[in-house]
């Protein structure tokens, strides 16, 4: 795995048009994006879409990259989320030659190896680790799939109106504990 | 849409929620349009997005398929020009073509832009990049997460298949480098025929100096002495100059010799056969009989569909009938 440096370094090669460390940086970095967004789409055909439109760009705006904000992994991360969200919420091609839908029972997360644990990382997941458990299964079931609210109360089987409060609280906690 | 804009706290939920991906259709569309609008919601976002951005490290790597890198590479403005402007550097700067290789050697040869961007990540986000170091160190976190992880975690097996991969992905890496060695090689082929060419053109040099003689010769009995003393002067100034090249001359005309030696044996070969031929053909009974078809045959030791059919048949045929 690549350390933040050398994405780093590779996003500003890219930033001047450098094709070669462009893939390398996809290289480096695909696994990654392509599992956020599989979880997140559930379809390979539409992960694969979301890819492509992710990294057309990232290409083009790398420049706009700033180290100071987050780590660039989790950068080129958020743009793939944001690629997937909205080809989740938004009217879904019918699946084409039979594409399986990916059913993923275990809906967690993946865990960490200690190594990789971030200060901020860390940070994070103490403060979701105060909120009560099935907020904080909520929460993440929310990030890693993406669900919508009414998804998302189903899931859980509880009213909507009741989980939009639940979600809300929960996230001014979060707000709160991390700048404290 | 008003009522969210009035509202400073319905603009950070619906922030929040635009990153962590629980707005409906309706809502995202109109947290899509602030973004384009509203520098303070733009700010809120980010805001979301680097608070939760790091739990993308909990989740599981999944390596793509190899197609979708030739869709994005086929999306690239420059996408033609990848291969054909590697072959120019590969020759010219062994340094960038060592480069795609490491990556730290581009990136050094970036450092002098980057260095800004850097230093300036040193203060914030050196604790992310430090981290593998620390992990042990932080007693206060630690607590809380060994409860976390229980839930949130569960499975530590993802985790290590998790770098699997990572292990595979070196491998198409290595791959792809292979072929620009590959395109190396064509350009040393090319030089090799270059140096073919100028050999070729120097014959003529050497029959330059064939052609000169001829004139001294004539001018030396038509004329007296004073011409005599001149001819002399070129022939040693031409000599070095063929001297040189002698070598590579005369190689090629070897091998030319040879090569002529070769089609004529070839063409005598072909002479005689299509004699032979033509005789069979027109005056069969001129041929030796070492030379008739059928002998020939033989002596190749293809059985002809005449021969056995007519030895072994006469007798046992006369003798079943």
């Amino acid at each position: 795995m690549s350390t933040p440096v050398e994405i780093t370094w590779l996003l500003a090669a890219v930033a001047k048009g450098d094709p070669a460390a462009f893939e390398r940086l996809y290289g480096v970095t695909c696994a990654k994006l392509y599992g956020v967004v599989l979880r997140i789409l559930r379809r390979q055909d539409l992960a694969a879409d979301v890819m492509e439109e992710a990294y057309l760009q990232i290409w083009h705006s790398a420049g706009e990259f700033n180290p100071a904000n987050s780590t660039p992994l989790a950068w080129m991360v958020a743009i793939a989320r944001r690629l997937a969200i909205d080809l989740s919420r938004g009217p879904q091609p019918a699946a084409t030659d039979g594409e399986p839908e990916i059913v993923d029972e275990n809906e967690g997360p993946g865990a960490v190896p200690r190594h990789q644990l971030t200060d901020n990382l860390k940070r994070l997941l103490t403060c979701i680790g105060r909120l009560e458990p099935d907020r904080q299964r909520m929460l993440l079931l929310a990030y890693y799939g993406a669900f919508s609210r009414e998804q998302l109360a189903v899931k859980l089987d509880m009213p909507v109106n009741l989980l939009k409060a639940s979600l809300r609280r929960s996230l001014v906690e979060i707000e709160q504990c991390l700048t404290s | 849409m008003s009522d969210i804009m009035s509202d400073a706290g319905e603009s950070d939920a619906l922030a929040a929620e635009f990153v962590l991906g629980t707005l409906d259709p309706d809502e995202r569309m109109q947290a899509r349009g602030l973004l384009t609008t509203d520098q303070e919601f733009v700010a809120k976002v980010l805001a979301w997005e680097r608070r939760l951005g790091e739990l993308h490290l909990m989740v599981e790597a999944i390596e793509p398929e190899g197609k979708i890198w030739e869709r994005i590479r086929a999306k690239l403005p420059e996408a033609p020009a990848l291969t054909e402007m590697r072959l120019p550097q590969a020759p010219q700067l062994p340094e960038t073509a060592a480069a795609p290789g490491d990556q730290p050697a581009p990136a050094a040869a970036d450092a002098s832009d980057v260095s800004a961007p850097a230093a300036s990540v040193e203060p914030a986000p050196t604790p992310a990049m430090v981290p593998p170091a620390e992990p042990v160190p932080g007693p206060d976190p630690t607590p809380p997460l060994v409860d976390q992880e229980a839930p949130v975690v569960g499975q530590e097996a993802p985790a290590v298949g998790q770098e699997a991969p990572v292990v595979d992905r070196e491998a198409p890496v290595v791959g792809q480098e292979a072929p620009v060695v590959g395109q190396e090689a064509p350009a040393v082929d090319r030089e090799a025929p270059v140096v073919a060419t100028p050999a070729p053109s120097e014959p003529p040099s050497p029959a330059a100096p064939a052609a000169v003689p001829p004139p001294s010769p004539d001018v030396s009995p038509a004329s007296t002495l004073p011409p005599a003393p001149v001819i002399p002067a070129p022939t040693p100034i031409t000599p070095p100059l063929p001297l040189e090249r002698d070598d590579a001359v005369l190689r090629v005309r070897r091998r030319l010799r040879r090569w002529r030696a070769f089609a004529a044996l070839l063409i005598l070969l072909i002479v005689a056969a299509a004699g032979l031929v033509a005789a069979w053909r027109f005056a069969p009974e001129r041929v030796p009989p070492r030379l008739q078809p059928a002998e020939l045959m033989r002596a190749a030791g293809i059985a002809t569909g005449v021969a056995p059919a007519r030895r072994p048949a006469p007798p046992e045929s006369q003798f079943d009938e």
